[in-house]
């Protein structure tokens, strides 16, 4: 009986625990909340971050891993409605079937939904951004649709419109396009910002930072090790290291062009001189100079070669040396102006330095102007270059009308002297996109001449 | 005595187990529920929502009414995934839902009650905004019923409301084909509308026939996948063509076509006349059929077709292509509306024709405006 008796009370004490374990799921140790109640949290705190403080935010979005990011303006509103706002050239296709970059705004819906996890959805169309979820054929440019374009069909741009929510630290909500994973970010901004202003001025750093013809773009290691960047312009560079195989050795990265700067959808690996050591890099803020320092270590430089380099690579203009021509090269060209309209019925209209081919050397062409007619009058030059804004030209001879002009204008012969014994210092506002660059006398800033770059390689 | 013993030993501890898991038992289903997992939607509606009206009126027409989900705002996870798709447009959503209910489920309350709608009806309407285009062959799909409960109606985005025309052929016709899709998946249809056309049907070309279909006995090219898409789309086509494009498909149906340079003809000439010359055969297109002009007796038949030729000078007798398929299309086609209408007779109580009627005259009565008012109107 005693035996009986441990043996039913064993199994009362399991049936007992077995009964307890059961009830378990009450969770009470782990979260204080039912799973649906902290959800439904979770919800609200996201729709209040999204709303507060006037509910602006700078959305830095990728379609797939090929194509630029695109800045697009959000405003939430508490109504569950929210104005989208970008400026690319998608929404211009949209409007006008032309290619360039153009500013559209539209409002559609948005909610914070649970759906395995936190998902921000705009989930009504919206011209100016689900463009890029719709399946439809891509456009190519030029607006008529290729074979290549058809075969999209089906696909589209494979653009994400549903977000996982991922993270919020210090008014950066971190996001994954919820079908293909892509990794971007929402910053607050400002409740003044205008949507159009700001877009537009961040679509001009779009040509700006990296043209389309500008030569020779690096980034550049923080122990010298020098990637070079090409198709840049086109928001899908490719980069090897200097040196090393292009083919074999290239690596195609989309980014993003920001008011700040730029960033890369995902980090670069990048690997410095020694093998195996590497950087990881993302995001670049833009220098006064125009170059671009990366934020995460300081240090790598997105630059381009010296702006004494760009001297041959381009022309260098200046179509109204009465304005660009400042100091002693103003008054010499006051003089030269004069002297040919006295003695040729003729007004100087323009300067240019360019590499000619054809007598592989450097010039100095003044243009002069007679009855709708240009006779380019050419002074050669060798150039000798100290740094990386340093410079002299030393004169060699004359080109075209450059001897008989001389002979009208006497001051041309001063001009050069006066060239072959300064020491000119470059400048531009931006090393990747210098647009124009001032050529002044180092030893008196006083005397300076401004030529605005042509990219086309002369 | 042992024995005995024993027996007593195995009752309590029977006793004891049993105690035992009632008070486990007991001790579960005494704990309360938590909250639903579904998402509250009775009177929890946000008036200051932008879209409060509609949410409103889909609430009262469709929810409380039918049990029926119209969802609007699409969420991925309830389409498809292997598509690219967008959501709806707020507008067109909103004109779809007028709509369904105009010309879909008060068209069927009328013949059949709301009754048939609760049980029968879906429980989801998806609207997606985009064609659902497959990128393996690159054709789109128009709509899709799934398990007999859910329909979504695809390219809402390219509607336009006010066109009746545009949107006869491309949403009405849709919402009866899927929902005659959606019945027939709740009870089978006489398997001897699968004997009619067998052996005729394309399930992967269909998209490649052209303008011989109705000859074939068919009432659309989508018709000729197969069977059960035939039987859907002979309803569908049935309830919402109008007459003249009832007639106008049984005139193709009578027809024989002959497929010249890949363009298909019913009609064919010979250059001036000469019959000594090979046929030329006159593609079925609208500009090309337009040229041929008609002699009629005194009591309005036909008795000869001529065409100008290219100098604008010969009148060239245009005859007919011979019906050589082997197939009497407008018989089938009627053979497969009687099955139908039977079908809807014993199936489901409702008369075929009288739902026609019905359609055909809410079809007429068509105005977007006054029944946007329908949402507009709600406070």
């Amino acid at each position: 009986m005693k035996k009986f008796l441990n043996i039913s009370l064993l199994a009362l004490v399991a049936l007992t625990s077995f009964s307890l374990t059961s009830c378990l799921h009450e969770m009470d140790e782990v979260f204080d909340e039912d799973a649906v109640i902290r959800m439904d949290k979770a919800m609200a705190e996201y729709e209040d971050i999204l709303t507060s403080n006037g509910g602006k935010w700078l959305l830095e979005y990728y379609s797939n891993t090929s194509e630029p990011g695109y800045n697009y303006v959000l405003t939430f509103d508490k109504d569950g409605t929210v104005v989208m706002s970008g400026h690319n050239k998608w929404i211009q296709y949209i409007k006008t079937k032309t290619w360039t970059s153009a500013f559209g705004s539209m409002r559609s819906m948005w909610d914070v939904i649970g759906d395995n996890g936190l998902v921000l959805t705009f989930n009504s169309y919206n011209d100016y951004f689900h463009l890029f979820s719709t399946p439809e054929a891509v456009p190519t440019q030029g607006g008529t649709m290729t074979q290549g374009g058809e075969s999209t069909a089906g696909y589209g741009h494979e653009g994400d419109y549903e977000f996982n929510l991922m993270k919020y630290s210090g008014d950066t909500i971190y996001l994954t396009g919820k079908k293909y994973n892509l990794h971007m970010i929402m910053t607050r901004l400002d409740p003044s910002t205008d949507d159009e202003a700001y877009l537009s001025k961040v679509a001009s750093y779009n040509s700006s930072m990296f043209p389309a013809k500008m030569n020779n773009v690096y980034i550049v290691l923080p122990d010298g090790k020098r990637w070079i960047v090409e198709s840049g312009a086109s928001g899908y560079m490719r980069i090897y290291p200097e040196g090393e195989d292009r083919v074999t050795t290239s690596e195609y990265h989309n980014f993003i062009i920001t008011d700040y700067g730029m960033s890369f959808r995902d980090p670069l690996v990048l690997e410095g001189n020694t093998p195996g050591e590497t950087y990881r890099i993302q995001r670049f803020v833009r220098q006064a100079d125009g170059t671009a320092l990366c934020v995460e270590d300081n240090k790598t430089l997105i630059t381009a070669d010296p702006l004494t380099d760009c001297i041959g690579l381009y022309s260098w203009n200046c179509s109204s040396p009465k304005k660009e021509f400042a100091g002693v090269f103003q008054t010499l060209q006051t003089k030269i102006s004069s002297e040919a309209s006295k003695k040729a019925g003729t007004t100087l209209k323009s300067a240019q330095i360019s590499y000619i081919d054809s007598l592989q050397t450097y010039a100095l062409t003044l243009f002069f102007s007679k009855q709708s007619s240009n006779f380019p009058a050419r002074y050669l030059f060798t150039l000798t270059k100290s740094s990386d804004t340093q410079m002299k030209m030393s004169f060699t001879g004359t080109s075209d009308y450059g001897s008989i002009y001389q002979d009208f204008c006497p001051t041309i012969q001063e001009l050069i002297d006066t060239m072959n014994a300064t020491s000119f210092t470059l400048s531009s506002s931006s090393l990747l996109s210098p647009e124009t660059i001032t050529m002044t006398d180092s030893s008196n800033p006083e005397n300076n001449i401004i030529w605005k770059i042509t990219l086309n390689p002369t | 005595m042992y024995i005995a013993m024993k027996k007593i030993q195995y009752i309590v501890s029977a006793l004891l187990v049993v105690a035992v898991a009632a008070m486990s038992l007991s001790s579960c289903s005494s704990e309360k529920l938590g909250p639903t997992i579904f998402p509250p939607t009775e009177d929890e509606l946000d008036p200051t929502a932008t879209t409060y009206q509609l949410d409103k009126f889909l609430q009262q027409e469709f929810l409380k009414k039918y049990n029926l989900l119209f969802l609007y705002k699409m969420p991925d996870i309830s389409a498809n995934m292997n598509y690219n798709l967008v959501p709806a447009r707020y507008q067109n959503a909103l004109d779809l839902a007028v709509t369904c209910k105009y010309m879909w489920y008060d068209a069927y309350v009328a013949l059949a009650g709301e009754e048939f709608l609760k049980a029968y009806g879906p429980r989801i309407i998806l609207l997606v905004g985009s064609q659902a285009i497959s990128s393996s062959t690159h054709e789109p799909v128009d709509g899709l019923t799934e398990g007999g409960v859910k329909i979504t109606l695809y390219n809402v985005n390219s509607m336009d409301a006010t066109n009746v025309d545009k949107m006869n052929e491309n949403y009405f016709h849709t919402m009866h084909r899927e929902f005659a899709t959606m019945l027939r998946q709740n009870k089978t249809y006489p398997t001897e509308f699968n004997t009619i056309s067998v052996g005729h049907y394309v399930p992967s070309e269909w998209r490649e026939r052209g303008d011989e279909i109705n000859s074939e006995g068919f009432v659309s090219r989508y018709a000729s996948s197969e069977n059960s898409v035939d039987f859907a789309e002979t309803i569908a086509c049935y309830i919402v063509f109008t007459d003249a494009q009832w007639e106008e498909m049984l005139g193709y149906a009578s027809c024989g076509w002959h497929k010249d340079k890949n363009q298909y003809c019913r009609y064919y000439k010979y250059p001036g006349n000469d019959m000594s010359k090979e046929p030329q055969y006159i593609p079925h297109t609208e500009a090309d059929e337009k040229k041929i002009s008609v002699v009629r007796d005194a009591d309005g038949f036909i008795i000869q077709r001529y065409i100008y030729d290219q100098k604008n000078r010969i009148r060239e007798i245009v005859y007919d292509v011979e019906d050589e398929d082997g197939i009497d299309g407008v018989a089938a086609i009627e053979q497969k509306v009687a099955i139908a209408r039977q079908w809807f007779r014993e199936a489901w109580g409702i008369d075929l024709d009288a739902l026609r009627e019905e359609v055909r005259t809410r079809q007429d009565a068509y105005n977007i405006e006054s029944l946007r008012e329908l949402v507009y109107g709600i406070q």
